[in-house]
């Protein structure tokens, strides 16, 4: 049901003692209310989260090239990105006078809408959710095509060739990439047996070895599958090409300036949590929490109710964060691929390898039964293979970190090394 | 591990000839190992110092002090060593220098009347401190020197006519401190507050306050 | 084959009619040829195979008081010798064959010529402007050349600090041309502004859609005169102006300076001091390349490999500050030696720092040079064969990649070269064809690696002594040319100089690896993508001040 509807209708028996709140006249004046709240908070999770965002990934940024990062506006320049809001807003907003001035005014509010539109059916914790659809995961898939058109708008809008460029760019990659990754989520459909999200996380558990990712091997494949497709679809390098500064110098914000600007950069990092939280939720268990089932949480009021639930949550941010980390490390770390070889990969790699895994994975689903022993042998291997390349990256991690560390020792001694505090 | 580039692998041309679903799981193979390498190696770097500082606030002691002696920045003359050979300006390759020598006609003394160094024009390249026999011209650590018009980058070391000097090279009155003859002279944009470090508009460089009339 | 055995053949085969003479006297020899001869006497001298001169290393342009001239500096990488051409012109119509069909880097010099000196090439297939701006009056490196004092109402030289008010009108702005649609193509201006040109470069692109069917680079942006500059500057005094010619690379252009006056006024230079020139050198070959490949990987979307290129450069820049005072433009040596020496704690700290550096080599391989996204960016993309670079003029890095096996450290040993150890890296076809981009990024990465042994040695071996040689106070060479070259990191790095006895030089002339290795871009072009160009320009490590000079 509803998570809305119902919360609406609570509050109606409550606040305004209708007992009957379908044949109240003013019902649909409180749905509209708690529809706007909704959003209202939907909008402010995704502000709040892509202002911060942009601050630590530039923090990020900056620790993996070893140097600081913004560290001036406030304490360790935490209200850097307050003060790069304050500053785009008061910035001229130019419009090109070649431009077509209807696109290139609504293109960055397509792709605004596009982007917050899929808060709709994202869930955050047992039972946080604007809208538990039955589709839920069809509308995640169609409503971010409203980017494309808004790219594809500020592209030709623009009229600057460099913006065409990228217009064009991140149209075809977004329209290429939506394959594979709605294959890759048919997979977790298949083992839920649900389109809504909510039912995806309730189909999973909250230890490892019940995440989808870990059920059996083609389903972890898939996972990547899915995560290098919603990069792509997130315009996240190694797939930014659209914005490949150093080809098309900015690609199709080229022209823009201002909030404009802003529009477009906050619904770059909203897509952030958009395709973690889709990762976690299809694939890691969503917002399960060890040992306490939705349904005994769903049973509790008052501030227990709440804890849980702000547990719940934390597990799902927790969980949400690393990917976020993956993403941002990704950008960092990789060059970016050229057009042909984006689509290469997609067509002649994504798109078999989903092929096979969904093919698998239904041969799979029947003839596993669930939580049987092969089922469980699975799930123990899978858990297993995971935890030894957690143990490997560990270790080639601190193998760089100690790969030069007898070298400092040397030159600490060494008195002309200059300036002394340059060293790491 | 994977440390070097690549040794050359035999038939290894391109990943379209041969086997093609070969060719395809070793491009698959590949690409996942090089990131999987890349992200260890970014990962590292999370916790490791950064190698940069927190210019110009937050060092120990100023980047001038810290150059090394030979350091070429903005060029200093110590007028009681300077001899008036003019041997600089004709070492010059770009003429930013610009010395007269008058002659008194009665004492038959010779004074620098002028020493103008365009640091403006001035491209550091060290020339004219090496013609100097005196140690009087020399470069200092100093390097900033922005301005808000050209006319300041000329700066003037002769602000009267100085007798020139009779010393020999390497004798004479010792040399002042390096740089200490530049602060006097140069007008710096910013000043840096000994206290906090920061660097603020120099007060001879503000723009005056707008008279309390003027405001509505 | 010597340049007099080498005359002596053209006078078989063409002649005392079209061979008028060599001038053996000078220090590198020069055969006089009749201009209506020169380019059958350009063919012989390509396709004979004992003399297969392949590589047209410079064309010179020289307005002498009763001729004009044109010098062709010839060499053979198949037989190592060398030889220069020279052709009188009239002075009232100067016009000679272009031989751009033969060397296919005459293509961009004979522009250059035409467009400083103004000399005619008939049969050249573009000749415009190319420094210059195309409503440019007159041709600056001749004698008699006098510029403008206003262009387009911006005053050509700067004014006195002292005088108050600004004298620069801008120009009113000219209509913005709209997207020029010729056909199916669409142009592009990628430049001059652009991340990925390395400079003030403009590139004007033909595309359809993705795929460049044409890019023509325009040059010129940086365009300082310095050929000009050192006519009118005593020989020593051009040694700053060198450091300008290439930023990233100012200590090889300072050696080849150096080098080139030395032999012209027959200086020898001290042991210590030749060592001390091989350090810095190698130190800002290190730099340079570090440049170049972080670059390259930032060209392709990676950056943190450059910011972490950036930090080991960084120590050598403090070591070059103790060294020579400076972080970028060194102006190290001198001629007869060097500024400074360099002193035994710096040696042992640009030891010790190397024992760090190595690790960080390693590591930058596994950040970016083994990933296997750049290595497909890379890997097949502008291929040039052995043939192409050697017709183009490419030199250094960007030649060996093809396959060539040439370093002029270690072919045509100049200073302490000889007495060191290493090896020279030619380009494998790594993961690709032979003279890929990528081949050309592994190039500058090995040698990066290579020039780690040669400074452990030179610093371990360096001799005690003086740093300057004997030099006359004035130098005022004996009217000669010389052509003198050193490998720099953008590969030859040569200097040319016509000396008339005076204290200025008569006429000079640099040769610089960017230069041709721009030159080659518009051939490269067709059918590569705008990633590709931009991988492309990257790869060739073009330096903007350096073409233009």
């Amino acid at each position: 049901m509803n998570n809305l509807q119902g919360l609406a209708d609570y509050a109606i028996r409550a606040w305004f003692s209708v007992p009957d709140p379908a044949r109240w006249p003013y019902t649909w004046l409180v749905y509209l209310g708690f529809i706007l709240l909704a959003g209202l908070i939907a909008v402010g999770f995704a502000a709040g989260f892509a202002g911060p965002m942009s601050f630590i990934e530039r923090r990020i940024a900056g620790r993996m090239m070893s140097r600081i990062g913004p560290n001036r506006v406030g304490p360790q320049g935490i209200f850097q990105f307050i003060a790069d809001g304050i500053k785009s807003l008061l910035k001229e907003d130019i419009v090109p006078a070649e431009a077509d001035r209807p696109l290139f005014l609504l293109a960055p509010y397509l792709v605004f809408t596009g982007m917050f539109g899929t808060f709709v059916a994202l869930p955050f914790a047992a039972h946080v959710i604007a809208a538990d659809l039955d589709v839920g995961i069809l509308w995640l898939l169609a409503i971010p095509s409203l980017v494309v058109v808004g790219l594809l708008m500020a592209g030709w809008g623009s009229n600057s060739k460099w913006a065409v460029f990228g217009g064009v760019r991140s149209a075809a990659q977004l329209v290429s990439y939506e394959i594979p990754s709605a294959f890759a989520l048919l997979s977790v459909v298949l083992f839920a047996g649900t389109l809504s999200t909510q039912g995806i996380i309730a189909a999973q558990g909250p230890w490892p070895w019940e995440w989808f990712i870990f059920r059996n091997p083609l389903l972890f494949v898939t996972f990547f599958i899915f995560f290098i497709s919603a990069l792509a679809e997130g315009n996240r390098a190694p797939f930014d090409l659209p914005e490949a500064e150093s080809e098309l110098v900015s690609g199709y914000n080229v022209e823009y300036s201002g909030m404009r600007f802003v529009f477009f950069f906050f619904a770059e990092w909203a897509n952030l949590w958009v395709m973690s939280a889709l990762a976690t939720t299809a694939f890691l268990g969503g917002w399960q929490v060890p040992g306490m089932p939705a349904v005994e949480i769903a049973a509790m009021t008052g501030w227990r109710f709440v804890g849980w639930e702000a547990l719940s949550f934390l597990i799902f941010a927790l969980k949400t964060s690393v990917l976020v980390f993956v993403v941002v490390q990704l950008r960092w770390t990789l060059p970016r691929l050229r057009v042909d070889q984006l689509m290469t990969t997609c067509w002649k790699y994504l798109v078999p390898l989903s092929l096979i895994t969904l093919t698998g994975n239904l041969v799979l689903l029947a003839l596993v039964p669930e939580r049987g022993v092969v089922d469980w042998m699975m799930r123990g291997l899978m858990v297993l293979i995971a935890a030894a390349l957690a143990l490997r990256y560990l270790q080639r991690v601190r193998a760089n970190y100690l790969a030069d560390r007898e070298n400092y020792r040397k030159m600490e001694g060494k008195e002309l090394w200059y300036p002394p505090y340059r060293l790491p | 591990m994977v440390s070097a580039v690549p040794t050359p692998v035999k038939g290894d041309r391109s990943s379209t000839q041969g086997a093609p679903l070969r060719a395809w799981l070793q491009d698959i193979t590949r690409a996942s190992t090089s990131i999987f390498e890349g992200l260890a190696v970014t990962m590292s770097w999370m916790f490791r110092r950064p190698a940069t500082i927190q210019y110009p606030d937050r060092i120990d002691k100023p980047v001038q002090e810290m150059l090394p002696d030979g350091y070429r920045g903005i060029l200093e003359v110590d007028l009681l060593r300077c001899s008036g050979c003019m041997l600089c300006q004709r070492a010059c390759p770009i003429d930013c220098l610009d010395i007269v020598v008058v002659k008194d006609p009665q004492t038959k003394g010779r004074f620098i009347e002028r020493f103008d160094i365009d640091i403006g024009k001035c491209m550091y390249c060290g020339i004219c401190s090496e013609a100097c026999n005196f140690d009087a011209l020399q470069h200092t650590t100093e390097f900033e020197g922005s301005a808000t018009s050209l006319d300041d980058l000329l700066l003037h070391f002769a602000t009267r006519p100085v007798p020139v000097s009779k010393h020999k090279a390497g004798q004479g009155p010792a040399r002042r401190p390096q740089g200490s003859i530049l602060r006097e002279v140069i007008k710096p944009l910013y000043t840096r507050d000994k206290r906090t470090g920061v660097d603020h508009l120099a007060p001879a460089e503000a723009p005056p306050a707008p008279a309390k009339g003027d405001e509505e | 084959m010597t340049p007099t055995e080498i005359h002596q053949r053209l006078l078989e085969v063409f002649g005392p009619d079209d061979i008028l003479g060599l001038e053996a006297e000078l220090i590198d020899p020069v055969i006089v040829v009749r201009p209506g001869a020169l380019r059958a006497v350009a063919t012989h001298l390509r396709d004979a195979p004992e003399l297969a001169m392949d590589f047209l290393r410079l064309l010179t342009g020289l307005d002498r008081p009763d001729a004009f001239e044109v010098v062709y500096h010839l060499f053979s990488y198949p037989k190592r010798h060398s030889v220069g051409l020279r052709a009188r012109l009239d002075r009232e119509a100067p016009t000679v064959d272009s031989v751009w069909d033969i060397w296919r880097t005459a293509e961009w010099h004979e522009r250059e010529t035409w467009d400083l000196v103004g000399i005619t090439f008939t049969g050249h297939p573009d000749l415009r402007r190319l420094m210059m701006p195309d409503d440019w009056v007159g041709h600056p490196l001749r004698k008699d050349y006098q510029k403008p004092s206003v262009y387009h109402s911006i005053p050509t030289t700067r004014p006195k600090p002292s005088s108050q008010a600004p004298t620069h009108v801008f120009p009113p702005a000219e209509h913005v041309a709209k997207a020029e649609v010729e056909g199916e193509w669409m142009q592009v201006n990628m430049g001059p502004h652009h991340p990925a040109t390395h400079g003030v470069i403009n590139f004007l692109l033909e595309t359809d859609g993705e795929i460049i069917r044409r890019a023509r680079p325009d040059v010129g942006y940086l365009h300082r005169g310095l050929e000009k500059l050192a006519e009118i500057t005593p020989y020593g005094n051009t040694m700053p102006y060198t450091d300008r010619v290439d930023y990233l690379g100012s200590m090889f252009t300072n050696h080849g300076w150096a080098m080139a006056v030395e032999k012209l006024v027959n200086v020898q230079v001290p042991p210590r001091a030749e060592y001390c020139r091989v350090i810095a050198s190698e130190l800002n070959r290190i730099a340079s390349h570090q440049i170049a490949t972080g670059a390259l990987a930032m060209d392709i979307g990676a950056y943190t490999p450059f910011i972490h290129w950036l930090r080991e450069r960084e120590t050598i820049n403090d070591i070059m500050e103790i060294v020579c005072g400076a972080r970028l433009t060194y102006n190290y040596m001198r001629v007869g030696g060097v500024a400074r020496d360099i002193k035994q704690p710096t040696l042992d700290r640009i030891l010790t720092w190397l024992d760090h550096f190595e690790p960080m080599i390693d590591e930058f391989d596994r950040l970016i040079s083994n990933n296997e996204i750049f290595i497909k960016r890379l890997a097949n993309v502008s291929t040039i064969s052995a043939e192409e670079a050697v017709s183009f003029g490419l030199v250094g890095p960007n030649l060996r990649a093809s396959g060539v096996d040439w370093d002029i450290r270690r072919d045509e040993p100049y200073s302490v070269y000889g007495d060191l150890e290493f090896k020279v890296i030619v380009g494998q076809g790594l993961r690709g064809s032979v003279g890929d981009a990528y081949d050309r990024f592994v190039c500058r990465v090995l040698e990066i690696r290579e020039s780690v042994k040669i400074l452990r040695q030179a610093c371990l071996n360096i001799p005690e002594g003086e740093v300057q040689g004997k030099v006359p106070r004035d130098l005022k060479p004996t009217a000669n040319e010389v052509y003198a070259r050193v490998e720099g990191a953008r590969g030859e790095n040569g200097f040319y100089i016509v000396a008339d006895g005076q204290k200025q030089p008569y006429r000079v002339r640099y040769r610089t690896g960017s230069f041709t290795g721009m030159s080659i871009i518009e051939h490269l072009s067709p059918g590569l993508m705008v990633a590709d160009l931009v991988a492309l320009i990257g790869s060739l490590d073009v330096v903007a001040p350096e073409v233009d000079r």
